[in-house]
């Protein structure tokens, strides 16, 4: 199976002319894919020259593959994949891609924790902290940080957990730790 | 009947305050994803007692746990107590299948889902404490009349009822070769409705998309010319939404066409 092809599962196809709709709509699923990435971080055309390159329908089918999210997380699987390929990814690049997933989790998840620590261990444990505000408006917090300032957590997979960091006794922040590898 | 426009952004206030004094617009409709964090009192005092509704994007309440379905009804009724909305109106979309988060929303299979979607809604109507109007989807893949014949259904309790979007009615006529008329039996049930723009993407001719990005098309006029008289005078509300590379200027002439339209 390729990606998004759960869209043309038997019983979601009912005629002729969505064959023809669905090769079109996956044109336009993957144009606002490639668009998100590369339009945000330049340097990403680097590894994912077109939308419709080799290189973007691998990682589209790669993150397929691995039932990954498409969601806020896009940014920080972008970065598991080009480790996975053995990609030379510099710290720019890295934290420019956690911070772009936080942004986008802050603006996403309108119910979320308040706090989103984003890590990637391979590099120099490369990490941005993220506070939601709502100050009477919506613009987040960003705090490119190291990981090693917070209590470790170990998961076995790339997962999402929210557990409670006590700032200090009379505190409780919830947060979403999130890490990438 | 009302015409208003969606306010989805706090900057906006001030430019629809003006247009509100100058009767252009009757009352703005809240997307209530972007303020549900902010406190009510604040907006409200920006909006200077101008008549609201509300619209809701991504309650996900097909798919979100039920804490946290019961802390956003919460938030809900905050605003709900502050503004007294003229009503509250929500989607019917999945975000996810086999629990994979997809970049674009998912249209429900009507006729197989139907029982899980109703009692999900139900759900929802609780929490909420008040009744519903649900926005039909803007169908890209054939679903023949089965999403009408849903609404049919379910607008039968008395809390659900449909929010009817034009442009999401005339983008599933094209996309499926469905008659546009079949949706007449559901407008002559709603008060509440919506229109805005829609186009075709490059390198997709296939399909139309609901893209809210340009002014409304003359077939969209000609619907709401053609189905005025359901319109229930002043009760009734028409929003025009735009929301993506917005042109205030075209916005406010489309108000101004439709007002004379509906009037």
């Amino acid at each position: 199976m390729n990606y998004l092809e759960f869209l043309s599962s038997k019983n979601k196809l009912k005629s002729k002319d969505d064959i023809v709709k669905l090769i079109d709509y996956r044109f336009v699923i993957q144009k606002q894919l490639w668009e998100k990435i590369t339009n945000s971080i330049i340097d990403m055309k680097e590894f994912f020259p077109s939308q419709s390159s080799e290189q973007f329908s691998d990682f589209l089918q790669w993150m397929f593959l691995n039932s990954f999210n498409y969601d806020w997380r896009l940014y920080g699987y972008v970065i598991k994949y080009l480790h996975y390929k053995k990609h030379s990814l510099n710290s720019k690049l890295i934290t420019n891609l956690l911070v772009h997933s936080a942004n986008k989790w802050g603006s996403d998840n309108i119910l979320e924790s308040n706090y989103l620590f984003l890590y990637f261990p391979n590099e120099d444990k490369l990490s941005v902290l993220y506070e939601k505000s709502y100050e009477n408006n919506l613009k987040s917090k960003i705090q490119i940080c190291r990981c090693d300032n917070f209590e470790k957590y170990q998961s076995t997979d790339l997962s999402s957990c929210k557990i409670f960091y006590s700032i200090s006794n009379d505190l409780t922040y919830l947060f979403k730790f999130i890490e990438f590898f | 009947m009302m015409i208003g426009v969606n306010l989805t952004k706090l900057d906006q206030i001030q430019f629809f305050n003006q247009c509100y004094i100058e009767g252009k617009i009757d009352f703005v409709e809240i997307l209530l994803d972007n303020f549900i964090n902010i406190d009510p009192e604040y907006v409200s005092s920006l909006l200077n007692k101008m008549p609201v509704s509300f619209h809701i994007m991504n309650s996900l309440y097909l798919e979100r746990e039920a804490d946290d379905l019961k802390y956003l009804s919460s938030r809900i009724h905050s605003f709900s107590s502050v503004f007294e909305p003229i009503y509250i109106s929500d989607h019917l979309f999945k975000s996810k299948v086999n629990d994979v988060y997809y970049p674009m929303h998912i249209e429900c299979d009507y006729e197989n889902e139907f029982e899980f979607i109703f009692s999900k809604m139900n759900n929802w109507i609780n929490l909420l404490k008040s009744e519903i109007y649900i926005e039909n989807f803007p169908s890209i893949f054939y679903t023949g009349n089965s999403q009408v014949e849903f609404f049919e259904e379910i607008i039968k309790n008395k809390n659900i009822n449909i929010l009817f979007d034009f442009s999401n009615a005339v983008i599933s006529s094209i996309n499926n070769s469905v008659d546009f008329e079949v949706w007449e039996k559901v407008i002559k049930t709603t008060s509440h409705f919506h229109v805005s723009g829609y186009r075709k993407i490059q390198g997709a001719d296939s399909i139309i998309f609901d893209t809210h990005d340009r002014r409304i098309s003359s077939s969209e006029k000609s619907l709401i010319k053609k189905f005025k008289e359901h319109f229930n005078s002043c009760e009734s509300t028409l929003v025009i939404e735009y929301d993506n590379y917005v042109n205030n200027i075209d916005w406010i002439k489309d108000v101004d066409i439709l007002r004379q339209i509906t009037s």
